[in-house]
Order: structure tokens, then sequence, then C-alpha cells
């Protein structure tokens, strides 16, 4: 039954090529700008080197303090993190490094700048760098404030004693991306030591995913006893130990305390997605009952020879959702050759977006959503036909 | 016509619908990126307040952190950061700030004034500031060293926080609102607009405060701003550099132009701007394009009432106004059902000041352009149906 609708799908849809034209057109734009979506957000959220156990890391990124008259909502600073995330139980590693900053250097009357992050020696084990020179600086060169660094491919310069070259890290990982790590003992001063505010993050990787929980909350209680050393008239502290995801929910959805709205991130963004998809699959249900009504002839006598309704909704979403897929093939290859063009122009530094078999999967399913949602109504409408009706009119 | 066309329309409701559905989402989204567009065009016309050719930023990371109030060897620092780099070869004005132009942040600040709440952004500057950026003080002055001695806090307004607060221009000597616990603030002098955000920010109410060597309230300074002689390359930027690390060795510089940060700042908002242009336009040629198959099936299930209609004496062009009419009608009604979504927005009172004025061109620019859409997509079906012979037209059943 399915073959013989297939193929019916196919020669309908070879029959009036114009619709078929404005129909796929729709369909690949569509398809084209989700796909690019979710490979972005792939890029970001993905688990891939260096941060290949994503499942069982957790970042602080995040400290408020709160006094009378003041409010510090910004990066924690070294102290804040080294009283708080230090044996948590049930975390494998953990590992404290800067936000990242951008340092200057001039040679020969050029200018060169690099973006700069010092981190202790565990960030290495933490994070899985691909070292393609050298290793990476341990905890005692860290302890010793050695002057050695690891650089990016792209950085393959003698400022520092170089110890390892790494590959680079794209921009969108703002956690592990650098052009020049150092050891955070480098700092001028020793002051960084006990601050509460200031420009670093920590990451807790935990002995296992199914830990996080308990992490979390032991973290929460561990920053509820905390005092900060300065300023003052700081009363109490807020921050969160959280994932990626919640990372970011932080960042963007507002009036977020303790708790990260990991969720809630997630949910709005299937909700631009699904309304995104509103005026193209209306566009594409008007194409579509426009294409049922000149088909009138062709249901009425289906329909006077006993075909039930649901054979016939049944069949004409087979050949919508085959338009779909094949609008999806289109908008797979228009997508890839976008990110390619988006890696060679530059735009974003060490940008290494493709494809892979997770946005295949998100856009075979945003293709059967989408094929479902703009199919449905036209198909009942189809269904509903009147066979006397249908055999009246006159495509 | 018209009425008999609504009624027309009316019957065949079932069919338009969705049509004009699409009509009305088509709208929405256009209007949301002519809106955007219109709104960043017409300030981006508007006047900044300041000249930014040749001004460079120092960003100052202090070794303390930069939130906490500055300590009493942080403030000399900073005195000593702000003499030495006045006498750099290369830098004609020097002076201190806690934010600069382009900078990416904003200070707000809420006040009630004689009951009404007004809000501006705050900025704490030096001395030498309005030299550094030219910016034109149009009553009063600026500060100056001598301020040190006053018995308030001196307050340089912008001409739209003086209106905003006292409802006048004249607004020099007087007492500026204050928060519970601060000193006196008087205004000293009005400059005529400042958006320090630069070309694409909104329009709002600024203020300067006067940063002070001896303060020991409140954030230090972030920024040193420099204005360097004309065309001045890496070599300046080198020297500077240098110079300031030799005050203090323990916290980091970033040296950026204005120009640079300014390119930062309008790409963060023209490339999402940018994108949702290129969406935009991509969904209104297919919906341009499903409109046509749309219309182009209805001409040809009807062809037997338009034979009709010609048989009956009227003429070709009476049958295309006929279609062009009837999709003019869905449009309206279209227009019409997305005008009644858009007019609940202002009242969330989410936008911007002064928008009335680019929604309305907005509005008429999107709306005109629909009408304009739906004209162009009846044609070649309104044109279809007038080929037909009657003859053939009313044979055809």
């Amino acid at each position: 039954m399915l073959r013989s609708y297939l193929k019916l799908a196919i020669k309908v849809l070879l029959r009036r090529k114009f619709y078929t034209f404005i129909s796929l057109f729709g369909i690949a734009f569509t398809l084209t700008v989700l796909t690019l979506a979710t490979a972005l957000l792939d890029h970001v959220f993905s688990p891939v080197p260096p941060e290949r156990h994503l499942d069982r890391i957790l970042y602080v990124k995040q400290v408020t303090l709160h006094g009378e008259h003041i409010t510090l909502r910004g990066s924690p600073g070294f102290g804040f993190l080294d009283a708080s995330v230090r044996n948590l139980p049930g975390a494998a590693r953990v590992t404290i490094c800067t936000r990242g900053s951008d340092v200057v250097s001039y040679s020969g009357g050029q200018k060169l700048r690099l973006s700069l992050k010092r981190t202790d020696g565990e960030f290495w084990k933490v994070l899985d760098f691909d070292f393609l020179e050298g290793g990476p600086f341990t905890v005692e060169d860290d302890r010793a404030g050695n002057r050695v660094a690891v650089i990016n491919e792209a950085t393959r310069r003698q400022a520092f004693g170089v110890v390892g070259v790494v590959k680079n890290v794209p921009i969108i990982r703002d956690v592990p991306f650098a052009d020049l790590w150092v050891p955070i003992g480098t700092e001028p001063s020793a002051d960084y030591k006990s601050q509460f505010s200031g420009s670093y993050l920590a990451m807790i990787l935990a002995k296992d995913a199914r830990d996080l929980p308990s992490i979390k909350s032991e973290f929460d209680a561990r920053v509820a006893t905390l005092k900060a050393p300065d300023p003052k008239e700081i009363t109490s502290i807020a921050s969160g130990a959280d994932t990626l995801v919640e990372t970011v929910a932080r960042e963007v959805l507002p009036g977020t305390g303790r708790d990260a709205h990991g969720g809630l991130l997630e949910a709005l963004l299937v909700l631009g997605a699904v309304l995104f998809m509103a005026l193209p699959a209306l566009n594409l249900m008007n194409i579509n009952l426009s294409r049922i009504l000149e088909r009138a002839s062709e249901i009425g006598v289906r329909k006077a020879f006993g075909a039930s309704s649901r054979a016939l909704v049944g069949q004409f979403l087979v050949e919508n959702v085959v338009l779909t897929l094949v609008g999806g093939v289109i908008a797979w290859l228009v997508s890839a050759g976008a990110l390619r063009s988006i890696n060679l122009s530059g735009l974003v530094p060490y940008a290494d977006f493709h494809m892979n078999l997770r946005i295949l999967a998100a856009g075979v399913l945003l293709a059967l959503v989408f094929g479902a949602l703009s199919g449905i109504y036209p198909a009942w409408r189809m269904s509903r036909m009147h066979p006397v009706e249908a055999l009246r009119r006159r495509a | 016509m018209i009425r008999h066309l609504l009624k027309l329309a009316w019957h065949r409701k079932r069919a338009n619908a969705l049509v004009i559905a699409e009509i009305a989402v088509s709208f929405l989204v256009l209007l949301a990126v002519t809106g955007t567009g219109a709104w960043f065009a017409y300030v981006y016309a508007l006047p900044t307040g300041f000249d930014r050719q040749d001004v460079w930023s120092v960003e100052i990371s202090r070794a303390g952190g930069d939130d906490a109030p500055p300590s009493d060897e942080a403030r000399a620092a900073f005195s000593r950061l702000l003499a030495e780099s006045k006498t750099i070869d290369g830098v004609r004005e020097a002076s201190l700030a806690f934010g600069v132009p382009y900078d990416g942040g904003t200070w707000d600040w809420e006040e009630d004034h004689d009951g009404v709440k007004f809000t501006t952004e705050v900025d704490r500057v030096s001395d030498d500031f309005d030299k550094v950026l030219g910016i034109r003080v149009v009553a009063g002055r600026w500060f100056e060293p001598s301020d040190d001695a006053l018995s308030f806090a001196p307050v340089v307004v912008s001409l739209a926080t003086a209106r905003s607060v006292f409802h006048t221009d004249e607004a020099v000597g007087k007492k500026f609102p204050q928060e519970k616990g601060e000193p006196e603030k008087r205004v000293v002098g009005i400059v005529r607009e400042f958006r320090k955000a630069g070309e694409l920010s909104a329009l709002g109410n600024f203020t300067f405060s006067r940063l002070t060597s001896t303060a020991a309230d409140g954030s230090g300074p972030r920024f040193l701003l420099l204005k360097v002689g004309p065309g001045s390359g890496v070599d300046v930027e080198q020297r500077i550099l240098d110079r300031v690390r030799a005050v203090a060795p323990t916290w980091s510089f970033q040296m950026k132009s204005l120009a640079e940060m300014r390119a930062l700042r309008f790409r963060e908002i023209l490339v999402p701007l940018l994108v949702g242009a290129i969406i935009g336009v991509f969904l209104l040629l297919m919906v341009g394009m499903g409109l046509v198959g749309v219309l182009w099936q209805n001409v040809t299930t009807r062809t037997r009432e338009f034979g009709v209609r010609r048989a009956a004496g009227a003429s070709a062009a009476a049958v295309r106004r006929q279609i062009q009419l009837e999709i003019f009608v869905s449009t309206s009604v279209g227009l019409f059902a997305a005008s009644l979504l858009v007019a609940q927005v202002p009242l969330l009172g989410f936008l911007p000041p002064h928008f009335a004025r680019v929604t309305l061109i907005a509005f008429t620019g999107s709306a005109a352009l629909m009408y304009l859409l739906t004209f162009l997509c009846a044609y070649y079906p309104s044109w279809m149906a007038t080929v037909v012979q009657p003859a053939e037209a009313l044979h055809s059943e």
C-alpha cells in the first residue's frame, strides 16, 4: 500500500511542476534556516573535544553578591571559587581558570592581539585538548608561577616558553577558548587569591553524570555559608554550578537567581522554531489545498469506489512527507554549503562548523514535523469532500 | 462594488480564511523587519554628541578587581596614570572615565523628582572628558579642577535630561535629584546630546558626574580615554601602553580605538538585523509564489463564472479588476487583523520613546508593500482569466 502511495506521490509531484517548485522552494528554505540554527546550537552545546565529557561537567561562571545598597553580579573571583568548589563529594576533578582576556604584543611595528587564559594544571585533565606538539603545563608549573604557555595552532609564536601546541578551539566554546594558556601562578599580583568577584570561572568534572544533582546541592550549601571578605557590606552570595546549557540560560534569561532555568531555555528554542515554521506552514497549506481542489475528480472517483477517508488522509500525508523530505535533502545541501562558506569567511574565529549525525537526526525530525504540520489540515479537508460534489467539478 | 465583493468574499470565507491568515502573518513579519530597520535608520541619522575621530580607549583592569571601590593606593595610581598620560608624545588630551562610548555597558539610574519618576544613563568622568570627545556645552560649563572646592557635587546633563527633570532648558544652577544620604547635586552645565552607545543606540537622558581623585565612594574609573594626533599608528600605541604599564605594573591594560569598538558594536547589532532581513525577504518571496499558485488554481476553477460575466457583457478589464479587487479585499482583511494584533504591542510599554513616528512609517510602508505584493501575485492569474473565450468557458463543463 505504502509503495503504491509513494509511486503515486512521485507521479503527482511531477505532474504539476510549478506547484512542486513553489512547495519545494518554501520547504527547502524553511528547513535550511532551521538546519543552520541547529548546526549553530550543535556547535555550541555538543560534547566535542576539548569539552568531551560535557555530560559530567558543571560550570561556575557567575556570582551575585548582595548588600543593602549594592549588587555585584559578574564573574566569580578566585577566592570565592577556591572556597566553594574544592573537594565536592562526587567530583573527580576541579579546575579554576580565568574567563580570558585580550593581550596585545607588538613586534616589528605589527600589532598582534591574542586571547589569554590563565589556568591551573588540572584544566588540562578536565578538558581534552588535541595536542599537536608537546604537552600541557602542570600543577607544579602553576604553583611555581613558571613562565610557560600552551598556544594554539594559529599562534605558533615564541613569546613564552611554549610547552605545547593544541588544535584551535572555536571562539564559540568560550570556556576552553584562547590563543594562549598560561599558569594562574603567572598573575602579576597575588590579590586574586582572596577575591570573591573577579574574572575567574571553575569547572567541576563529576565521576559520573548521576552525581551532578548532589554536587549541585552540596555547592549551594557551601555557598550559603560563605562570607565575602570585601566589600564589607555584602550580606548574601548567590551562585550556581550549572551544566553548559544552564550557564547560557543563566546569562540570557533575566531573573535567574540560584537556579538556572535550562529547561525554559530549551522550551523557548522549540517555541521559536515552531513560530518560525508558522508562516511557511500556512503557505504550504494553501498550496496543498489548491492542489487538492485540482485533483477533485480523482478523489471523487476514489471515494465513489469506496476508499475510506482514512486511506485518503494517509495517501495525502505520504505525498506531503515525501515532498518535505525532498526539500530536506535540498536544505541539507544548501546548509552544508553555507556552513562551509562561514568557515572560510573567517567571520567567526576558528569556526569549524560542519554537518554531523546529530544535525541529520534533528533535520529529519524537523522535516517530518513540518510535513505533518502543513499536511494534516489539507488532508482532512480532502477526505471530507463529497464524492458527488467532487466528481462534478473539473480541474 | 467593494460591498458586493465583501459579500462574495464572505461566501467564500472557508476558502479565503487561510489566504487571509497567510497575508496577516506575512505582514507581521514584514512589519518586524521594516520596523527594526526604520528604527535604526532613524536613530543613526541623529547626532551622538561626541567626535570619535582619533580617540583611543585604554581599558584598565585593576589587580584588585574592578567592582570594588578603589583603595587609597589605587586612587593615587589613577591620578598618576592621568598625569603621566598627558605627557606622552602624541597624546593631545587625556581623561579617566567609568564608561566610554561603545564600551557595551550601561549604567542607568532611576529617581523620583517631585513625585515624577525619571531615568537617566549616568557616567562618571574626569575634567577633560569633554575635550577628548569634543563634547559641546550649550549652557553653563564643563567640570573644572576648581570644582574640588565646591560645597556640592556638580553634574552636567544633556538637554533632554534638563527638559525631562526641570521642564525647561534653563537648568544651570538648579538642584539635581539625589539619592538619600548623598551630597547635594547641582547642575553646572548642559550638553546638547550624549549617546554613549553611539549612532545605533536609543535616545534617552544622560547625566555626567565628576570623577575626582579624592572621592572614596563608588567604583573607580575603568577607562583611560585619549585624544591622539591624526594618523597615529602602532608606534604611538606601543609608547602609550609602555608608559601606563610602568605606572601600574600589576594592572593590565587593553587598548582599542573608538573606531574599532564602534565597528564591533555595529557588527553585534547589524549582523542579526541582516540575517533577519534576509530571512524576511525569502519568506515574502515564498509567500508571493504560494499566492500565485493559489490564485492560479482559484481562477482555473472559476472559468465558468468568468465566462458568464463575459457573456453578459463584462469587458476583459472588468474581470481582471474583479480578481484584483478580490485579492485587495483579502489583503485588507488580513492587514486589519494583523493591525489589531500590532495595536497591543505599544500598550506593553516595551518600546523606546520616539517610536511612534518610526512605527507609522514602517506600518504604512509595510502595508503598501503587502498591497503591491498581492497585486503582483494576482497579475498573471487575472490575465489568465480573460484569455478564455466566453463561449469556450461556458462549454468547459
